[in-house]
């Protein structure tokens, strides 16, 4: 059962305060940089009781014992990653957070460790589903990685820009440093914004928001295949401003919620795998043998004490379209 | 008079700072055509970088204006001074060069490096440049002054940024359907706060005040909260929260008077526009702000209140302060002692006022209170009194005397430590800091005291 003293009380702060001096127990190194650096704004760190991190920040498994619980922020790729590192929680009495689309890539020995999460609407203060409806303006946060699949991204947001009368694109051209990261083939990323929307459209930056009534405007984070990241502070960031989403569900009365915002939080539940996941499932562990399987044995070696950015490398690029494939499948499993 | 008010062409990211442009080039239009003065509105984008500040900086040489006014608190218009300085270099000498008018924001201090370029780039010039400064309430033209060398009469003014009176002004029939649907009854004092949600306001000491107030002296009261929460910590000291932060401190102060919060005692209201605010001022019996953010140099939300009608509880704290004087029957000021981290405003004192501030609604009342506050803070009033001010001004012409020792510390403080300029090597406020501030918190002198 999920308590409420996980989150509250004398304990519980003074852990989520030693949790956010990560200078203290857990130093950025130059891993961290290259894809925290990579994710932003999205990466950008936040204050939670929850206690979000990415996994790719562990140095030290059993380091995370100094807490009770964690967050993990990861999209697919990191995640596979993290249950490539550690197949088994050996050590480690700290209760794991995944977003509830990912339970499908945790490992048996894990289930017990972990509770899933997704982002909710607080209904006191949100207007009902029936008055989303009316809002005229749309901001599309347009996540534009390489290999996003254009369909998903035009399955995902198309209805709502059908929906509304101002479509906002606030796009980030997400790029690693480096030269094996040099791609000038990025047409097709531009192609996309052209072949889902039409001259209706206006691209905008983050500090154009302040000109759009909030109220009368809903959001959507284009990101359907959640390759990268499941937590983004760029949505927190909208919903804590008193933004909606249509994407985003709305609390129940009976869901066990921790506030982030009056306007949201992040809605708990025990580990379980819904049926609509039990494909992914079987195509992880029982066809690809999902964490020790050959796939994915070459996975480079992480090295900490590397300080050159450019020399460090977390996932192989087949792990990378192993996930984006994965997140295609995931997005249209939700029909 | 031929007046340029430069502006940038988008609003402002800061909320307050919308409203307070937007207002103040209201009242500028209202002065010029009662006074048939030409204005003409001079907008840049953004930034302001060297370039446009060049262009705009040529126009205005060409056009000859007699004054040029800068209203917006950002950019800094030193880029603009420069570049004006440097287009018209020898020809400064003698006439031509218009009366310069700012009006200035809470964010003064912040932007002192800024204003050091402007004093160099006038130093080097070597002319006398007409050049006033316009604060928005008292304690913020004697921080202001207390950073300027002491050359004869030279002092800021004061004009309050103005408040639109066709919004905010005290509508029963607002108050009736509004405390209807909020569920208050006649009976019961609704005790309201808007503005910012952050650390430095002081939030957390409304709730405990109101707990204090509601458990001993009044069951029947409630307390609405409207605005943004932010996670400005404070600066000045680099502290730095993390997004979020606020909410987990507003969460733990509600935990604490669980109580009040399950009988709807204390509730948020979110984030109201303009007309939803001015409904909520009607429908409220105090509105109560304990505020000692360092750039708080004057409290749209106090001055829109007042213009309601609605009697004040407040810090005695920056821009606050001078609401007394407008209003001195309508505000209860609130002493703030300086603190290490933090100013504390005294909370008994807090309980106290907002006992002494309980009356039975009457609506003549209200209506008479708004106007009193309309008369001193109006789109309307403001532009009588930029009328008294370039009455006065445009015939003195009185030269910039620069920044004094003091301000130059200030600066090199910044120029250190950009991140806590204030931070004393114990962690809290530094002395200059206290000093500097000092008018801040200490009660303003009436005109009667030496």
């Amino acid at each position: 059962m999920i308590k409420n003293s996980l989150f509250y009380g004398q304990m519980a702060n003074e852990e989520t305060n030693l949790f956010n001096r990560r200078a203290n127990w857990n130093v950025e190194d130059a891993l961290d940089e290259k894809y925290l650096e990579f994710l932003a704004p999205h990466s950008r760190s936040y204050f939670s009781r929850m206690r979000p991190l990415f996994s790719f920040e562990i140095k030290n498994l059993n380091g995370l014992n100094s807490f009770s619980h964690v967050l993990f922020r990861d999209g697919l790729v990191f995640l596979l990653r993290f249950f490539i590192r550690y197949p088994t929680p050996s050590g480690l009495k700290t209760k794991v957070m995944i977003q509830k689309d990912m339970a499908f890539v945790v490992p048996q020995a894990w289930r017990d460790h972990c509770y899933l999460y997704d982002t909710v609407l607080l209904s006191d203060i949100n207007k009902n589903d029936d008055e989303l409806k009316n809002e005229t303006n749309l901001v599309v946060v347009l996540n534009l990685h390489e290999n996003q699949e254009q369909e998903c991204l035009k399955s995902l947001v198309a209805p709502e820009v059908e929906k509304r009368q101002n479509i906002y694109l606030l796009p980030y051209f997400n790029q690693m440093r480096g030269e094996d990261y040099l791609n000038y083939d990025r047409a097709e990323n531009l192609m996309s914004l052209k072949e889902l929307f039409s001259e209706k459209v206006t691209v905008i930056n983050a500090s154009d928001l302040s000109q759009l009534d909030g109220k009368d405007s809903v959001f959507i984070n284009a990101n359907p295949q959640q390759v990268f990241q499941s937590d983004s502070n760029v949505v927190h960031s909208f919903l804590r401003s008193g933004w909606k989403s249509p994407l985003i569900p709305r609390a129940k009365d009976s869901d066990f919620v921790v506030p982030l915002s009056p306007y949201h939080g992040m809605r708990l539940t025990q580990y379980e795998l819904g049926t609509k996941l039990k494909d992914l499932e079987t195509r992880l562990f029982k066809e690809l043998n999902f964490p020790k399987g050959e796939l994915f044995k070459s996975e480079p070696v992480v090295n900490r004490d590397l300080e050159d950015y450019f020399k460090v490398f977390y996932y192989s690029d087949d792990l990378l379209e192993l996930a984006f494939q994965l997140g295609k499948r995931l997005f249209e499993s939700k029909g | 008079m031929k007046i340029a008010l430069i502006k940038k062409r988008d609003s402002s990211f800061w909320r307050s700072c919308q409203s307070i442009t937007e207002n103040l080039l209201k009242s500028y239009e209202r002065f010029c055509a009662e006074n048939k003065h030409q204005l003409e509105i001079l907008s840049f984008k953004s930034g302001a970088n060297t370039l446009e500040s060049f262009d705009l900086a040529k126009k205005v040489s060409r056009e000859q204006f007699d004054l040029v006014v800068w209203l917006d608190h950002y950019p800094h218009p030193a880029p603009f001074i420069k570049a004006f300085l440097n287009e018209n270099g020898e020809n400064s000498k003698g006439s031509g060069i218009p009366h310069f008018v700012f009006h200035l924001f809470g964010d003064f201090v912040l932007q002192a490096p800024l204003w050091l370029e402007v004093q160099c780039a006038l130093d080097q010039n070597k002319e006398n440049i007409p050049f006033s400064f316009i604060c928005a309430s008292e304690k913020q033209k004697l921080l202001v002054d207390s950073l300027l060398k002491d050359k004869g009469n030279y002092q800021s003014d004061v004009i309050p940024f103005p408040v639109d009176e066709n919004i905010f002004n005290f509508k029963e029939e607002a108050r009736l359907r509004l405390r209807k649907e909020l569920e208050l009854s006649e009976g019961e004092t609704a005790i309201i706060y808007t503005g910012r949600l952050s650390h430095q306001k002081n939030i957390v000491d409304i709730i405990y005040g109101f707990s204090q107030y509601q458990k001993s002296f009044n069951p029947k009261a409630k307390l609405f909260f409207s605005g943004p929460m932010d996670d400005l910590g404070v600066p000045y000291l680099g502290k730095e929260a993390l997004d979020g932060t606020f909410f987990f401190h507003w969460e733990e102060a509600l935990a604490e008077h669980e109580n009040l919060v399950k009988e709807k005692r204390i509730r948020y209201l979110g984030n109201l526009n303009h007309q939803e605010l001015s409904e909520l001022y009607c429908a409220g019996d105090v509105f109560a702000s304990l505020s000692c953010h360092n750039d708080e140099d004057y409290g749209m939300s106090p001055a829109e209140a007042l213009c309601c009608g609605l009697p004040c509880v407040l810090s005695d704290w920056g821009g606050y302060s001078s609401f007394k004087t407008y209003c001195p029957d309508e505000v209860k000021l609130i002493p703030v002692g300086p603190g290490e981290t933090r100013h504390e405003p005294n909370r008994t004192a807090f309980v106290k006022g907002l006992v002494a501030t309980e009356n039975s609604h009457k609506s003549e009342a209200r209506i008479s209170h708004g106007l009193k506050g309309q008369e001193a803070l109006s789109i309307e009033a403001v532009s009588k009194k930029l009328y008294s001010f370039y009455e006065s001004h445009h015939k003195k012409n009185v030269s910039f005397p620069g920044f004094n020792e003091g301000f130059f510390k200030l600066c090199a403080l910044f120029e250190n430590n950009p991140k806590a300029p204030f931070r004393s090597p114990t962690g809290g406020f530094s002395l200059y800091y206290k000093e500097l501030y000092r008018c801040y918190w200490s009660p303003l002198k009436s005109k009667g005291d030496s």
